[in-house]
């Protein structure tokens, strides 16, 4: 009865103290996650910031330092990020205070970041460098066992249908565009490009994973390599459809239903979490990488961004975790991501200036 | 069919350059016989992705292995290793080279430490090979 209760609380109206409460929490998010992901989980892997150190030097007083500084510096930031929301959304109501969602989470995000830089430079300074591996080796005949049905098939699935949602969903608002109340055209519309736009991420994501990725960066053998490239890509598949949709039916309902949509998301969220988690964790458990990452350290700007010009490979391995890294050294991807960006500027303004205006 | 198994080994920190390695692997691959005539190489994207290596790199290691006879590249078709069993008449130059080249390779491994017996075995095992096919 509790969850039950649980999840009816959330997915109702928020009335405005609780709505600036829940913004106001979950900019935490982003330094705990952080703060979760750095020490020993990161130097797993004989990294420490993402620089290739030598294993005993995250228990070593400089490393130790390094580690509190950075944990000390994202909490404190995310502190002062949240004590001036709170004092400047203090004036807003209930409308605007949404508008205050996107720059606070990006000011913590984008204070994690730069604490992970002075961290990472810390760490070049202070750590003796550590050759890593510099030989790669390629199958000249195709292996065999890199083939299976059900991952060829997750594969064209998290390749097509983050982007087959919103086409479907822009076709059904075209031909029911008469129906549509004037007052939501510009969400509508919106919210389909949102969700196209961000639809590239994980079907691109998914097709650079099959098809541009090297295969022993992820593990020697190639059928665990294809096991492991896949369920990656899928479980971005999975959190960016599950937005999309709710993009889409947001949008595409009062078109077809006359009326604003009123929908609870939070037990799907429930679902694709424990999904999300119950993945990961058979990747970490069954199909962890063992080619010891052979990507030059010196790819590795601000030991974040991997830059290759010569890397043929649009994804690799990240440097810690279970993750993976673009490789920005491609056109493809800056483009895409600039794409991405101004589609996400154009739709963050003008939905300010509407919001504003109804305020008003 | 069973799976047959040749790989390409690449040395980032060599001072060889990466074409040159991937050449020269692949010659002793179709010398060896590892590589039988007919045999279709991976294509240039591919193993290029593989070896995260640029793609000019593969495609100037099979245009040098194509102009000594080994490959013949056919736009759309790709690598194709060739049959290379009447070679041209080599000049005595050549064999100058080579026995220039085996001295200074003996010379060189037996400086890291290999005995005598052992790189008369190595030689030995290479000439058996050769006269055996």
């Amino acid at each position: 009865m509790k969850v039950v209760s649980l999840i009816h609380f959330m997915g109702s109206s928020f009335t405005f103290p609780e709505l600036r409460l829940l913004f106001g929490l979950q900019v935490f998010a982003w330094p705990a996650m952080a703060h979760w992901l750095s020490g020993a989980r990161q130097a797993r892997k004989g990294t420490f910031f993402h620089v290739r150190v030598e294993p005993d030097f995250a228990a070593s007083p400089a490393g130790r330092a390094i580690l509190h500084t950075y944990r000390r510096r994202i909490w404190l930031w995310t502190l002062f990020v949240d004590v001036i929301y709170l004092i400047g959304s203090a004036r807003s109501d209930v409308v605007s205070v949404p508008l205050w969602l996107l720059p606070i989470t990006y000011a913590a995000m984008g204070g994690c970041v730069a604490a992970f830089y002075l961290a990472w430079r810390q760490t070049c300074v202070q750590a003796a460098a550590v050759p890593g591996p510099s030989v790669r080796t390629a199958a000249l005949f195709a292996a065999n066992d890199e083939a299976c049905w059900w991952l060829d098939i997750l594969d064209w699935l998290g390749m097509v249908l983050p982007l087959a949602l919103p086409v479907i969903a822009a076709a059904i608002l075209m031909f029911r565009w008469h129906q549509l109340p004037s007052n939501r055209i510009w969400f509508a519309v919106t919210g389909v490009i949102l969700a196209g736009s961000f639809g590239i991420i994980p079907a691109g994501t998914q097709f650079a994973l099959r098809y541009h990725a090297r295969s022993s960066d992820w593990n020697p053998d190639p059928h665990a390599s294809h096991k492991h490239r896949t369920l990656l890509g899928f479980m971005g598949v999975v959190i960016f459809t599950y937005m999309s949709l709710q993009f889409c039916i947001s949008a595409v309902l009062p078109a077809i239903a006359g009326h604003r949509a009123n929908l609870h998301f939070t037990f799907g969220w429930l679902i694709v979490i424990s999904l999300l988690l119950g993945t990961r964790l058979w990747l970490v458990k069954n199909v962890s990488r063992e080619s010891g990452d052979p990507m030059p350290d010196s790819c590795w700007k601000w030991g974040l961004y991997y830059v290759n010009h010569d890397d043929p490979a649009l994804v690799v391995p990240a440097r810690s975790g279970t993750g993976f890294s673009f490789n920005y050294g491609h056109r493809v991807i800056w483009l895409t991501w600039v794409g991405i960006a101004i589609l996400c500027l154009t739709e963050a303004i003008g939905s300010a200036v509407i919001v504003l205006r109804m305020a008003r | 069919m069973a799976q047959r198994s040749a790989q390409i080994r690449l040395d980032t920190k060599s001072d060889i350059p990466a074409y040159r390695q991937v050449a020269d692997q692949v010659r002793t691959l179709a010398v060896e016989g590892v590589l039988a005539p007919g045999d279709l190489l991976p294509p240039v994207r591919r193993l290029a992705l593989e070896l995260g290596v640029h793609f000019n790199t593969v495609a100037e290691a099979y245009r040098v292995l194509a102009q000594e006879g080994f490959l013949e590249i056919t736009h759309g078709h790709g690598a194709c290793v060739i049959d290379r069993t009447s070679p041209r008449h080599a000049g005595p130059d050549v064999a100058e080279g080579f026995r220039q080249r085996l001295r200074e390779l003996v010379a060189g491994v037996r400086a890291r430490g290999l005995t005598r017996r052992q790189i008369a075995g190595e030689l030995k095992t290479i000439v058996e090979g050769l006269e055996s096919r």
